[in-house]
């Protein structure tokens, strides 16, 4: 743990007031250049992660009518079943486990912390209280330059950084700017035990982040809201606007559907020049109303 | 999008780790231990078993305790709730929202009433016999002690005002004048000539005219002023978190005029230091004691110094502890002795004489951060110990290495 405050956390704890000094004493700007700062020495890694998922979505893609023949072919026998989809990942070099793939895994065991140490920095630099703030002497370095920005400002827009929004703006911004950033990545899973979970997962992380910034200080909802904001802009570069647009996949018609197609074959389409004779076999009053319609 | 939601065993399954992991967090955040230190004070009665303590608590309360002297637990005589901040709530680990806040000012004692500053704004004033209690809002939390000097009452507040209230406080109390700092003041005043001398986080020390509230000039520094100045011989003595302690001289009776007949629009002049202490390695949050020629001072270095009060090269660390030092160093006069708490949980015991220092032979186990008293007469130190359970002791010292514990008193959970 003092390694890591050491090595992580009182840097960028220092490197944020510093940057609230140079941004004209604002601390509001500093929480949202360092994120970014941080999230663009990141992008590297971010990029190859969602490189790394696009590929693997893609192959998913080319693989479906495979699964659905195989599903097919052993629709009796489950196991069966999974063992040649497991063959049938193998062979396209796919983890079943999607994201907690080994080069993805890697990439955000290393964003973890920093993001962390981020988080942690925001929240003791505003140092709300007399004990945070003698919490804040013992972490940061002897640089005038830091010693200069404390107390930091916490007003930022309509914001008290320090204190919740009370217009509850930030919340909505935060859940919302999620929402979109997850939409953007999500792909369709062959499973639809994990697509259930996965669509879960696109409205649960959102409400959740969105209940922390509601009672959390303003400050740490900035840091999500911006670094939300950051992945659409980095998850853009890679998939454009990815499953935001894109329009849900054909699905077999349920029973509901089915009905009003039936419905339609049955009933004469307006205009239609019908076959004299078809008419007279269907009957007079089938042909007389289709004089009606022509004196009309 | 919520019809393609299937009822699957996955789904109930995440769904309970999200509520259980919220859960978690939100009852661990409501469980953060309260905050605050306020230290002892003590006003004598009529008979020395009248002397009574007065003393904030982690239960936003304050507390009147007598029969104070004596080798057994002392006798409450009053106790009224004062406003704090309740904290707790869901998520909100990291917020200060989220902390339960009790109080951090020591009582200050005046004309037969007890005043203590709130963390809700409010400055309360009790009658010291009874308890009964009035109050003045002054709209922002209330860190630092208030200080009575002649008929008036000075407290500032974390929105950066010094409040000048009248000693009959009520709510209804009419400030005599309300000065505005730059930002936070979470020191306490000091008074001295008729000026009132104040540090706030704005890095400014201001010299202010006790009777009109006009600014007489202010001392600018690298750090926020958190330490009450200490004043004597001339000089106004203190820390701030630039961890420089400076030597400030005192505003003069020609400066004073000349705030008095200054336009309203012309700024008040900045004052220069008389000299300045640079050799600290953190901040200094304490008031120093003038002393024998030197000022003692301790600092969040965990460091005493004892600086020449003529030369900041000349200084020596008398003492070295483990925590934090917070507390002002208070002297026993009948023993030549200068005590200081620390964080570490000592109380170090400090022979100007030989400059050597050393901790009494008890460990209290809990910081030490808020400010001690020493009853000269009697040769007792009253100071608070706080970590999560706040408890009040009082220790006969006759020698540094002959110290008794008359006892301990928990003042709340």
């Amino acid at each position: 743990m003092q390694y890591w405050d050491l090595i992580v956390y009182r840097p960028i704890l220092n490197f944020l007031v510093l940057l609230s000094n140079i941004l004209f004493s604002n601390f509001g700007l500093a929480i949202i250049a360092l994120t970014i700062i941080v999230r663009g020495v990141m992008t590297p890694l971010t990029l190859k992660q969602l490189r790394s998922s696009k590929k693997m979505s893609d192959a998913m893609k080319t693989l479906q009518p495979k699964i659905q023949q195989l599903k097919k072919k052993y629709a009796k026998d489950p196991r069966k079943l999974q063992q040649e989809q497991m063959k049938l990942y193998k062979e396209a070099g796919i983890s079943p486990l999607g994201c907690l793939s080994s080069p993805m895994l890697v990439s955000t065991l290393i964003q973890i912390p920093i993001f962390i140490a981020l988080y942690r920095g925001i929240i003791q630099a505003m140092a709300v209280t007399p004990q945070d703030f003698l919490g804040l002497s013992d972490s940061l370095y002897s640089w005038s330059v830091v010693r200069e920005a404390l107390p930091v400002s916490g007003n930022f827009l309509w914001l008290n950084l320090a204190g919740t929004d009370p217009y509850f703006l930030m919340p909505i911004l935060v859940g919302g700017s999620m929402w979109v950033s997850q939409k953007m990545i999500s792909q369709p899973a062959p499973d639809p035990q994990q697509q259930s979970m996965q669509s879960m997962m696109q409205i649960m992380m959102p409400l959740m982040f969105g209940f922390i910034a509601l009672t959390l200080p303003s400050g740490v909802g900035l840091y999500f809201l911006t670094t939300s904001i950051a992945s659409i802009a980095v998850q853009y570069y890679v998939y454009g606007w990815g499953n935001l647009r894109r329009q849900p996949a054909a699905q077999a018609p349920s029973k509901k559907e089915a009905k009003p197609e039936k419905q339609k074959a049955e009933v004469p389409v307006m205009g239609q020049v019908s076959d004299p004779k078809e008419g007279a076999r269907h009957g007079k009053s089938g042909s007389k109303r289709k004089d009606r319609r022509r004196s009309h | 999008m919520f019809s393609s939601i299937k009822r699957t065993k996955s789904r109930k399954i995440l769904f309970a780790i999200l509520a259980l992991l919220s859960l978690l967090v939100g009852v661990a955040c409501t469980q953060a231990p309260t905050r605050g230190w306020s230290g002892p004070t003590v006003a004598p009665g009529p008979v020395a078993e009248e002397d009574t303590l007065y003393v904030g608590t982690l239960g936003s309360k304050v507390i009147a305790l007598w029969d104070i002297y004596g080798n057994h637990d002392p006798t409450p005589r009053w106790d009224q709730p004062i406003g704090g901040s309740k904290g707790g709530g869901f998520f909100a680990c990291g917020g200060g929202i989220s902390k339960p806040m009790s109080t951090y000012g020591t009582p200050a004692i005046a004309a037969d009433n007890v005043y203590v500053g709130g963390y809700d704004g409010h400055v309360y004033s009790f009658v010291a016999k009874n308890g009964s209690v009035l109050d003045f809002d002054t709209g922002s939390s209330i860190i630092g002690s208030p200080i009575a000097a002649d008929d008036t009452l000075f407290v500032g507040n974390s929105d950066g005002d010094l409040y000048a209230l009248p000693l009959n406080l009520t709510s209804e109390s009419e400030p005599k004048w309300v000065f505005k700092t730059g930002d936070k003041i979470w020191a306490t005043p000091a008074v001295y000539n008729g000026v009132v001398y104040i540090g706030s986080c704005d890095d400014k020390l201001y010299a202010i005219d006790a009777e009109t509230g006009k600014e007489i000039w202010h001392f600018k520094a690298g750090g926020a002023f958190l330490s009450t100045p200490a004043i004597a011989n001339g000089k106004i003595y203190i820390g701030a978190c630039d961890r420089k302690f400076y030597a400030i001289e005192v505003a003069t009776e020609d400066e004073r005029q000349a705030a008095l007949t200054r336009p309203k629009k012309e700024a008040a002049p900045s004052k220069a230091a008389k000299w300045v202490f640079d050799k600290a390695k953190n901040w200094f949050w304490t008031q120093a004691l003038i002393y024998g020629g030197k000022v003692w001072v301790g600092s969040l270095d965990k460091n005493v110094y004892a600086i020449s009060e003529s030369n900041p090269d000349d200084y020596q660390v008398v003492c070295s502890t483990r925590g934090v030092i917070q507390t002002p160093p208070v002297l026993m006069v009948s023993l030549n002795l200068i005590l200081v708490g620390s964080e570490d949980g000592n109380v170090y015991a400090i022979d100007p004489q030989t400059m050597s220092s050393r901790a009494l032979s008890f460990d209290f186990g809990a910081p030490i951060l808020a400010p001690m008293y020493a009853d000269q007469e009697k040769g007792i130190l009253f100071f608070h110990a706080q970590d999560g359970t706040h408890t009040l002791y009082a220790l006969k010292i006759e020698a540094i290495d002959k110290v008794e514990k008359l006892w301990e008193y928990q003042t709340g959970k």
